[in-house]
């Protein structure tokens, strides 16, 4: 889970904006070639943070390196760094090659060699010959191309990207995530991409940063962060979750055993080793609901199991969401059920009783606030 | 569907209001090619009958031509230098964070709120304190304050009209402040920047109050006119000259119009 | 079974070690002055945005500031023939408050330009409504052909009502010449009146525009709610429209107001006596009086005057725009 090859070092940074404290002391590290995702809602300091990477934001303390150079004093065209825009933006007064040659006056190339780099460029994008269109006749996806081939002309280090599929619809949204992939490895540039869409994260990232109020929450894989997330607000981040506040009644051979208010006793076999899991302590229980099943009645080999009335069924054509309410508690357990391998489902019906039961390893600890 | 019924019954009145205003706007404004036709040197009516001496005379005033060339002078340079100064404030204020920026443009907003003969009498007394000679550059200085404004609120509303990611973008993509300047910034703003020229030259070109006590022996036009206007017999004259300078005000307001109607539409596009 | 969780504190741990072991190397130790300045221009966005700023800011401050305080030194001295007596006096302020004349002008300039900037908006506003709400296409070409007039020479544009107004003017002689009227009417020119429809007309421009901007502001998704809510079309004009056009009304009056109270050219040309207004004395004293301090004094009361006026102005109107919100 360590970054064997650290390419981007961000260290103690923080940014204030007068009162406002965007970024707060946040210590990050993103190895070489990665696909690095920041996620967290708007407002969250994300944004901020890409823009101290390109240089339009100086820190107010801290210090990023890039290839272990400090980035303090280094003005943003001379960063190696190249940043694809949230509203992409494309110069409206320049046609479409104009806008990716941008980049390149620096460069002292002929005009043959521009012209080969740009028609590259645009393949990479899969805009070939777009070179001559204007800027304005562009839609949303061709102008998000032509952004991207425009910062990858540059061949840079580290390619930054703030939002960049956020205006587009959700089919080419999936089209565009898929191709960005692909790009980021055939190229095998460090990416740093900023959003607030949890699934295209998970979708597309080698590492996830997870950020709030301008802080960094968790750093790990997307199945690390969906599976075991380090905290509450993490969680409750990233898709849906059950929460039980719980107490640890013992510890036996890797397996705690927690009393709850609602799932009686519960087993938990994932992280009974964290330290804050003693005997006595008051903690969190959190169970996805897609790890929760249903029966009819009480599954013989189930090791945990509660009894419970459907309050609401949610139909959302691949799966189901099943709302169920138990003794001892005033909110329902969320329970999702694929169509597919629940072909008993459609049996049940709001106001049935039934049992739900879960493994003891779906079961994760969570530090109470 | 009751509503633009409604709309619609309101409408006949409104328009013929409107009409009504409209005259109220232009026909004071006619009076002065229909008498610079007329061949009386008296301005009233019956007319008496149709010349084109009028503009043959005027044009052949060679104190008229000076004065002209003055004002064309002056409101050249204050165009010019008013336009810069805007450029730089305008970038200021919208690309930057500002500790006190509320009075800052409210300092550089102040001509606007200060009648214009404080201004020149103010200025006046400084120049002639100081021992500056009267002169058109004094003119320019006086001018130059009362564009300024209206320079800063159009290039501002040119500047906050397009996306600061634009010039970002081009220093992301290597350019340093000056190359970005050039290569992005100008272009997209140009628009307001011949606005704001069109603008600043009308007002300079246009300007009596400030010009009367700051232009030495060189007069500018409307001093010219001014001082015409006292005698009968060069009245005519005058009246020819005002319609000519109608008739140009008239093409460059289109001419800019039709400028910033095109530069909008052009910022109008998809990826703004 | 592992303990996969652990994992996540651990991590941030090592990676702060493995950071600060490659760090020092890259650190500069020392800078030189120049660099020190380089990076502090680069740190404070305020400190750039204010060099940028500062030719600008420069100019305007020292064009209008120096100016100014000039004037409020000499508002202080006494004219003695063509030269000053420097020894501080408020004898100047003291006439202009006494004197009659002055305080009887100043009135009038204020009753002026307050009854034409008043008139100016009034009439202005059903114009710049009909544009707003009635106009669907070619908005364009009527804002233009209402701002056009306002291009051309203001000078000529006030010069034109004196042909218009005047003794033998476009009236007058009309009416004679059709038999209507045997002796010009000669009431016409040389009037407050007469200076108040010129400066109407000629500062038409700075009422249409601000109010057009405020009532095309309007959703009109709240006229539709006021409607909805059972506003008939004038009580909706009343309790929607016009308190949501009030800002445009009263930037307006103060864009014509400012400006109207030093003008001089208007009244010298068709105010005749009774329509002389502070600014002809000011500019008198610059000229045939020759009394440049008093003249002075004359324009810091004014400006004073005008802003107490603008600032009243202002305090009422919110007030007033409270009282119906």
């Amino acid at each position: 889970m360590t970054v064997r090859d650290p390419y981007i070092r961000i260290e103690g940074l923080t940014k204030r904006f007068g009162e406002v404290v965007a970024v707060e002391d946040i210590d990050l590290a993103v190895g070489r070639g990665e696909f690095f995702s920041l996620l967290g809602a708007s407002g969250c300091g994300k944004t901020t943070l890409l823009r101290m990477l390109a240089g339009f934001e100086v820190p107010t303390t801290g210090e990023i390196y890039i290839d272990d150079a400090p980035m303090a004093a280094v003005a943003p065209h001379h960063r190696p760094t190249n940043m694809v825009f949230q509203n992409y933006a494309i110069f409206p007064h320049l046609d479409v090659g104009q806008n990716v040659a941008y980049g390149l006056r620096s460069e002292r190339l002929t005009r043959a060699e521009k012209k080969e780099r740009v028609e590259e460029a645009l393949a990479m994008v899969k805009l070939p010959g777009y070179g001559s269109r204007t800027a304005d006749a562009l839609s949303g996806g061709q102008q998000q191309r032509i952004a991207l081939a425009r910062a990858l002309i540059k061949r840079p280090k580290v390619l930054l990207l703030d939002e960049p599929l956020g205006a587009l619809d959700k089919k080419l949204r999936e089209q565009m995530q898929l191709e960005l992939r692909a790009l980021q490895q055939s190229l095998g540039i460090t990416f740093v991409f900023v959003t607030h869409d949890q699934e295209e994260a998970m979708t597309l990232s080698d590492r996830i940063a997870v950020m709030s109020h301008g802080r960094v929450l968790q750093v790990a894989s997307p199945e690390d962060i969906y599976q075991r997330p380090a905290s509450i607000e993490v969680a409750d981040f990233l898709g849906q979750m059950n929460f039980v506040a719980a107490s640890v009644k013992g510890l036996e051979n890797g397996h705690a055993v927690l009393d709850t208010a609602g799932l009686g006793r519960v087993r938990a076999s994932a992280s009974a080793g964290q330290p804050f899991v003693r005997e006595g302590a008051e903690l969190v229980v959190a169970i996805r609901p897609e790890r929760m099943s249903l029966s009819p009645e009480r599954r013989g080999d189930a090791p945990n199991a509660v009894e419970g009335v459907i309050r609401n069924v949610a139909y959302l054509g691949d799966r189901r969401h099943f709302y169920v309410a138990v003794e001892g508690r005033e909110e329902p357990f969320a329970v999702a059920a694929q169509e597919a391998q629940a072909p008993g489902a459609t049996a049940f019906r709001e106001s049935s009783t039934v049992w739900l039961s879960w493994p003891d390893e779906a079961v994760v600890l969570l530090k109470s606030d | 569907m009751s509503d633009k019924a409604g709309a619609q019954r309101g409408n006949r009145p409104l328009l013929f209001y409107a009409i009504g205003y409209l005259a109220f706007l232009y026909i004071p404004v006619l009076f002065l090619p229909l008498f610079s036709f007329n061949d009386s040197i008296y301005v009233a009516f019956p007319l008496s009958g149709f010349t084109t001496e009028w503009y043959s005379v005027v044009l052949a005033d060679e104190p008229m031509q000076a004065a002209l060339v003055n004002s064309l002078k002056v409101g050249a340079a204050v165009a010019t230098i008013a336009t810069v100064l805007g450029i730089f404030g305008a970038k200021a204020v919208t690309r930057y964070r500002i500790r006190g920026q509320r009075p800052v443009i409210g300092a550089i907003m102040l001509p606007l709120v200060i009648p214009g003969i404080i201004l020149g009498v103010a200025l006046l007394i400084l120049l002639s304190r100081v021992g500056v000679q009267l002169s058109l550059v004094t003119v320019a200085i006086g001018h130059t304050l009362i564009c300024v404004p209206f320079a800063m609120a159009t290039l501002m509303a040119r500047f906050e009209g397009f996306d600061r990611s634009m010039e970002e973008a081009a220093a992301d993509l290597g350019d340093n402040a000056w190359w970005t300047f050039w290569r992005v910034t100008l272009p997209l703003v140009f628009p307001g920047v011949v606005a704001s020229f069109l603008l600043c030259f009308t007002i300079s070109f246009d300007e009596f109050i400030i010009a009367f006590f700051l232009a030495g022996t060189e007069p500018t036009l409307p001093i010219f006119i001014y001082g015409q206007l006292r005698f009968p017999q060069t009245l005519p004259g005058v009246l020819a000259l005002g319609s000519l300078i109608l008739v140009v005000s008239f093409v460059v307001v289109f001419f800019s119009q039709w400028l910033q109607r095109k530069g909008a539409a052009g910022s109008a596009g998809p990826g703004i | 079974m592992g303990i996969p969780f652990a994992g996540v504190p651990g991590q941030a741990g090592r990676m702060t070690e493995q950071a600060a072991a490659s760090a020092p190397a890259a650190r500069p130790t020392a800078r030189s002055s120049g660099d020190w300045l380089r990076a502090a221009i680069r740190r404070s966005e305020s400190l750039r945005g204010y060099i940028l700023l500062s030719p600008t800011l420069i100019v305007m401050v020292c064009g209008m500031i120096l100016p100014l305080l000039t004037m409020v030194v000499m508002s202080f001295w006494t004219q003695t023939g063509f030269d000053f007596d420097r020894s501080p006096t408020l004898a100047n302020y003291e006439r202009a408050v006494d004197g009659a004349v002055y305080r009887a002008l100043m009135v009038r300039s204020l009753i002026i330009s307050g009854t034409c900037a008043a008139a100016t908006v009034l009439i202005a506003y059903p114009m710049a409504y009909y544009v707003a709400f009635h106009v669907h296409r070619r908005k364009l070409l009527w804002i233009i052909l209402m701002t056009l007039p306002f291009w051309t020479s203001y000078l000529l544009r006030v010069f034109a009502w004196k042909i218009i107004l005047g003794y033998n003017g476009a009236i007058n002689s009309g009416l004679m010449s059709v038999g209507l009227i045997g002796e010009p009417l000669e009431f016409l020119l040389y009037s407050p009146t007469a200076v108040v429809i010129t400066l109407a007309h000629a500062w038409a421009a700075f009422a249409i525009l601000p109010i057009y901007v405020s009532l095309e502001k309007i959703d009109r998704s709240l006229l539709e709610a006021a409607a909805d809510l059972g506003d008939g079309p004038v009580v909706r004009f009343f309790r929607v429209t016009l308190p949501l056009s009030l800002p445009g009304v009263i930037a307006a009056m103060l864009l014509i107001f400012i400006p109207t109270v030093g003008d001089y050219v208007t009244p010298d040309l068709v105010g005749g006596p009774d329509g002389m207004m502070m600014a002809n004395l000011i500019q008198a004293h610059f000229g045939k009086v020759n009394n440049w301090p008093m003249g002075a004094a004359l324009a810091i009361a004014m400006m004073l005057v005008v802003t107490v006026a603008a600032l009243a102005y202002i305090w009422v109107s919110r007030k007033a725009v409270g009282r119906i919100a």
